[in-house]
């Protein structure tokens, strides 16, 4: 057995490594990573181990935006003021991640890589319109996360690319209205049936946007901009409801499987998004 | 930058129960199986392997985390790591060991050291948890036998018994 262990001690160090072995494992977390390898899913015949580099958990604090380094933990990000004070519904999806002793390992950019159509945070990475931060030996690139992933855990990274961390544009209206909303046969622990994050900006009676963040309805994670748009600068009432019901259930392509079927999905997310509408109309 | 190379064990310097120890590993074993296999503590039990069932539960660095989901080279040198065994160091029992068997939070005894370390994470964090807050810190901890009903009073007794002492080991 010939198995390759390389641990990075600095970014520069991460993106060369992995440059030199782009065919090795990257392991942050390992939360996702370990349990693949080692259950025969995943076949791993080497590890770069960026889990201890410190200028990869980070938080920087820009004027329109907040950068989150890829290797802060769920635990961390529900941690830390900033974060909850302004992006509450990632920190409603890291305390609905796993449990205690995942959210200790688990990354930000490990559930991001990991690109499962059921990562319990992109919904709210998309509804925040989060930008992905890559960087290879050549430069730094920033991707719009809606289009990051590319098909059922494919990504748009290039394969001496290393993501270094979410950029989140700072939502500059204190009066906005959101929800997270995880499904799934427990709270703790269990993969998600579907996962749902509404950020919406009301106007007396009326929607003036909503941003519609989906996990585990789709072969990607995926933003709802069909339906988003249908109700968009509308008034809420049933005739809007009725509509807006009918777009999410036709965009939305889930499949049934282990966890769920493809008709409950499709009734829950709309009847979340309809409780949702019928909130914000109420306040 | 290289630490190791096609199956070198490394060296890492850890903090294991208070004792500094020089542990040498595979980078790639896991961690529980250090702390098994190599160290003979045994008190840390492996569940399911997949870090669903908490079993497994040990310290890092004041994180509760599964040890079958940490590679050894992951482990940096003076990381402090305690274990179930952590807690025989004193003659006199720890409240929660106390309160456990008071409770008759114990049944099989395959869960009870993940219990009794996720209960430790969160009395460390909090000395007055809710019924809410016992039953989120303990979500990563699966019991077969009991019902959790014995173990979330267990947990509520250790926290009285450890408001008279400390609870840091």
């Amino acid at each position: 057995m010939s198995f390759i262990y390389e641990k990075a001690n600095d970014i520069t160090e991460a993106i060369a490594l992995h440059a030199a072995y782009p065919h090795l494992q990257i392991v942050a977390g390992g939360t996702d990573v370990i349990v693949a390898w080692r259950s025969g899913r995943m076949e791993v015949t080497g590890i770069v181990d960026i889990s201890s580099v410190q200028d990869l958990n980070y938080i920087e604090i820009g004027s329109d935006y907040y950068e989150i380094g890829t290797l802060a933990t769920a635990a961390q990000m529900c941690a830390d003021s900033d974060v909850c004070k302004h992006f509450p519904l990632l920190t409603d999806a890291c305390k609905q991640l796993g449990a205690v002793q995942i959210q200790n390992l688990a990354t930000l950019g490990g559930n991001v890589m990991n690109a499962s159509p059921a990562g319990d945070l992109i919904p709210s990475l998309l509804a925040y319109n989060a930008e992905v931060k890559l960087q290879n030996l050549y430069g730094t690139r920033m991707i719009p996360l809606q289009d990051f992933f590319t098909g059922y855990r494919q990504t748009a990274i290039l394969p001496d690319e290393l993501l270094i961390g979410i950029r989140l544009p700072l939502v500059d209206d204190s009066s906005v209205r959101m929800h997270y909303q995880k499904v799934g046969t427990r709270s703790a622990q269990a993969i998600s049936k579907l996962a749902v994050a509404l950020l919406a900006k009301s106007s007396c009676g009326g929607i003036q946007w909503i941003r519609i963040g989906l996990a585990s309805v789709a072969a990607v994670p995926m933003r709802a901009f069909g339906t988003e748009k249908l109700i968009q600068s509308k008034v809420i009432g049933q005739p809007l409801i009725e509509q807006a019901r009918a777009s999410l259930m036709d965009e939305i392509s889930p499949i049934d499987d282990i966890r769920s079927t493809a008709m409950y999905r499709k009734e829950v997310c709309a009847n979340i998004l309809e409780d949702f509408l019928w909130s914000v109309q109420r306040k | 930058m290289t630490i190791a190379k096609n199956t070198e064990p490394i060296s890492i310097s850890l903090i294991i129960n208070g004792n500094k120890e020089i542990i040498t590993a595979y980078p790639q074993t896991r961690f529980i199986d250090v702390l098994r296999d190599q160290l003979n503590l045994t008190g840390t039990k492996e569940g399911c392997g997949e870090g669903e069932c908490g079993a497994c539960s040990i310290i890092i660095n004041d994180n509760l985390v599964n040890a079958c989901l940490i590679l050894f080279g992951q482990m940096l040198d003076d990381d402090e790591v305690i274990t179930i065994e952590g807690f025989k160091k004193k003659k006199r029992m720890h409240p929660i060991q106390k309160s456990f068997i008071d409770a008759g939070a114990v049944q099989c005894g395959m869960c009870t050291p993940g219990m009794i370390m996720a209960t430790y994470a969160l009395l460390m964090k909090n000395s007055n948890p809710s019924e809410c807050d016992i039953q989120y810190a303990l979500a990563g901890n699966l019991c077969r036998c009991t019902g959790y009903q014995k173990i979330s009073h267990a947990v509520q007794n250790a926290a009285q018994l450890a408001k008279k002492g400390k609870i840091r080991i």
